[in-house]
């Protein structure tokens, strides 16, 4: 295998699968990537057997072939170097010889058919999705999702795509079993006439995280579809897969709070709601953040105290009218929702000081949390 | 009457255990009552007032109880009341003083500087505390005011039971000087009797200036500290409760045993009231730790940490059963096993379990009230 590619071209494919690959050592080829050279220019692939990446870089090659490198070493390599050209060349033992200027790396290779294949793809049954208001669904929710929770279901995002008629729904929703995220649109466009009416998958955090970082790159609109256990996910020349997560996803509906008359909900500023929390929670009680909150009629006061440091108490004006109801909450589960919303305003609403309370945007209806309280 | 400078009370129940006992079953009244467990291996844990006349202790082998006292009515310890009684006494401090020190489940410290308009006679809000007291719970308590901790504490100390004193300002010196120095906190048994030695053996002694060269070879610049708090200065301040750090419970077997099954059944009775007491106080536990004693008295421990703080035993009876099983060792003869729950922070509400989180409170509620006999959850046949 020989090719020439420009240096930023071959970083930029490599800076796309870093998250992708395994970080820790359980077969050493995953910390490695793929690289096939094709007649149209050069494969770059990633998996960590959950998740796969591949991606078409532009390449002049002299002669095809394939080799799996360090992913390290070589992203390590390539950012160090200038612009300009750099020549691949693989010999038959996989050593690499990396000429940039005069530059001159050798690096270790394993075979490319140790390499585990990612898995095959039909290209049909694709529902197209608009690229800002996906990455958003993903920003909105990803943060509820659990982290290496013992329930393991939920450490996955739940993705939906629901056709009703020719509007076709793509919601996702988060949850570690103490806070929970709901983020909904309409997707511009109707999917492919044959699809199901319904698609429920759970995808785990890393392909949501890698989708995301996709969708941060600007052009392409990006396309996602489902097979019985995998989701492929399509961006301007790039693919990414992930198996999908086995198991039950709790019954979310059940425990998201009905809507209630607006005077029973407190509508507050947003920031300033941020603002109060972020100053009281600094002498929270440690690792919980408990934060003792109290809604009553035109307004809501917080109170924060610690034994070894002191306390702390802030009022702000909101509009309620409902009864004084005094409960708790960790501060980093409020601020974690209230950081995702985009609206100035912003709504909770809760029935008893240990009922789940409901957080709401006025101006985005797609979007709903649910943060449960604490006791204080 | 002059106002005082600082006006701190500190109270101390009678013999809570053996009292709660007789509150729980008024029978017991005017017997020889003993909190603990039974003999060949069973200690005193605590002992009333009528059985202390025969010499009755805490920390006492009940068999030598029983030989000094053989009308003992020995009564098993019951967490739960306890938890409940100095629940519903923390309901009356509350009511009285902005701040309380709780140092344990039977004693407080409070201030009560600024309620001196309120309640100008501190004999009668002492008084008041101690009648509020008892007719919450039935206990009866010796309370004593002072202008610092350990003058109140002393004072209690020697009033002991149903005891009220009050140590005007200025008197403190008096009151403590003919006391003996094992009176005054920080000094133990062994300090005690090397001070004795010295011919030391009052409070008062320890201000006396023909002892100061010894004094001061045996506690250096420590000692002014030490001879303030003996003329009762002590500005020491009232705290209110640091959080708990951890809860645990542990027994000591009638008999050394090897059976894994029996072990495994007296931990999960620790859990399942331990977790009763987490959530009595919304909290959950992040830690546990299990202990193991052997035949040769060597003590092994196994700690752990929960993917997340829980208070609900049957998500954290899994991982302390394959913690106790780890470390016990096949055929070694155990003599004590016990369990501690610790780095305790507040319990955040599930999302998904709200229906359980609702019928366990309920279970709780008559659990309070009722008693831990009368319910418990059910138990899953082991596979």
């Amino acid at each position: 295998m020989k090719l020439r590619i420009e240096r930023d071209e071959l970083l930029t494919g490599l800076q796309r699968v870093q998250g992708v690959v395994e970080k820790r050592n359980t077969m050493p080829i995953l910390s490695n990537i793929l690289l096939e050279a094709r007649s149209d220019g050069v494969n770059i692939i990633a998996t960590d057997l959950e998740i796969g990446m591949r991606g078409l870089y532009k390449a002049a090659v002299t002669q095809t072939g394939s080799v799996t490198l360090s992913a390290r070493k070589l992203y390590e390599i390539l950012k160090e170097l200038r612009e300009g050209e750099i020549e691949l060349t693989v010999a038959d033992n996989n050593w690499t010889t990396i000429q940039a200027g005069k530059s001159q790396f050798k690096i270790v290779g394993l075979p490319s058919q140790d390499y585990p294949a990612l898995p095959s793809i039909e290209r049909e049954g694709l529902t197209p999705l608009t690229g800002v208001g996906f990455g958003d669904l993903i920003r909105k929710t990803l943060f509820a999702v659990g982290d290496n929770d013992a329930r393991y279901i939920l450490n996955g995002l739940l993705v939906t795509l629901t056709a009703i008629e020719k509007k076709t729904m793509l919601r996702l929703v988060g949850t570690d079993g103490h806070r929970l995220a709901v983020a909904e649109q309409e997707v511009t466009e109707a999917s492919a006439k044959d699809a199901p009416r319904e698609i429920k998958a759970i995808i785990p955090k890393k392909a949501a995280l890698e989708m995301r970082r996709l969708l941060e790159e600007e052009d392409g609109e990006p396309l996602i579809g489902f097979s019985k256990n995998l989701m492929i996910f399509r961006k301007s020349g790039l693919l990414l897969t992930s198996r999908l997560m086995e198991g039950t996803y709790p019954n979310y509906q059940q425990v998201v709070p009905k809507d209630k008359e607006v005077e029973k909900r407190v509508t507050v500023d947003r920031a300033e709601l941020e603002g109060a929390l972020r100053r009281v929670a600094v002498l929270s009680r440690d690792k919980t953040h408990a934060v003792r909150v109290t809604f009553a009629p035109g307004r809501i006061t917080l109170f924060s105290s610690n034994p070894d440091f002191g306390e702390a108490t802030e009022e702000l004006q909101a509009r309620y009218e409902g009864q004084t109801l005094v409960t708790g909450f960790n501060a980093r589960y409020l601020l974690d929702v209230l950081a995702v919303m985009d609206g100035d305003g912003v709504t909770l609403q809760m029935e008893a000081p240990l009922s789940p309370c409901l957080i709401r945007d006025p101006e985005s209806p797609g979007f709903a949390s649910v943060v449960m309280p604490v006791k204080v | 009457m002059d106002r005082w400078p600082r006006q701190i009370v500190f109270a101390d129940v009678d013999a809570m255990y053996a009292t709660a006992a007789i509150v729980a079953s008024p029978t017991l009244a005017g017997k020889l009552v003993a909190v603990g467990t039974p003999p060949p291996r069973g200690i005193i844990t605590a002992a009333s007032y009528p059985a202390r006349r025969y010499g009755v202790t805490a920390a006492m082998p009940t068999a030598q109880a029983f030989r000094l006292c053989p009308d003992l009515v020995l009564v098993p310890p019951d967490r739960p009341l306890y938890q409940r009684l100095h629940n519903r006494m923390r309901e009356v401090t509350d009511r009285f003083f902005d701040a309380t020190e709780w140092t344990s489940i039977d004693e407080f410290y409070a201030d009560a500087t600024d309620l001196q308009s309120l309640h100008p006679d501190p004999a009668q809000l002492g008084q008041a505390v101690k009648d509020a007291i008892f007719e919450a719970t039935g206990l009866r308590c010796t309370l004593a005011i002072a202008t610092g901790k350990t003058v109140a504490k002393v004072a209690a100390d020697c009033h002991k039971p149903d005891g009220l004193a009050v140590i005007l300002p200025g008197t403190e010196a008096a009151f403590l000087a003919p006391q003996p120095v094992r009176a005054l906190p920080g000094i133990g048994p062994k300090t005690a009797t090397e001070l004795d030695l010295l011919g030391i053996r009052r409070i008062g002694d320890l201000s006396e200036a023909r002892f100061e060269p010894m004094l001061r070879r045996r506690w250096g610049t420590r000692l002014s500290a030490l001879q303030a708090l003996a003329c009762g200065l002590d500005s020491d301040p009232v705290v209110p409760d640091r959080d708990p750090k951890s809860s645990g419970h542990e027994t000591t077997f009638e008999r050394d045993t090897d059976d894994l099954r029996f072990l495994e059944r007296t931990v999960h009775g620790f859990l399942s009231e331990l977790a009763h007491e987490l959530r009595a106080q919304g909290l959950a536990a992040g830690t546990f730790t299990v202990k193991l004693k052997d035949a040769q008295f060597k003590v092994t421990t196994r700690q752990r940490h929960f993917h997340t703080p829980l208070n609900y035993d049957p998500s954290m009876w899994r991982e302390i059963r394959a913690a106790l099983r780890g470390l016990v060792i096949p055929r070694n003869l155990y003599r004590l096993v016990g369990l501690s729950l610790s780095e305790l922070v507040p319990a955040t509400e599930s999302l998904f379990e709200q229906r359980t989180t609702k019928a366990v409170a309920a279970m709780d509620t008559v659990i309070e009230k009722h008693g831990a006999r009368v319910m418990r959850l059910g138990e899953i046949p082991e596979e």
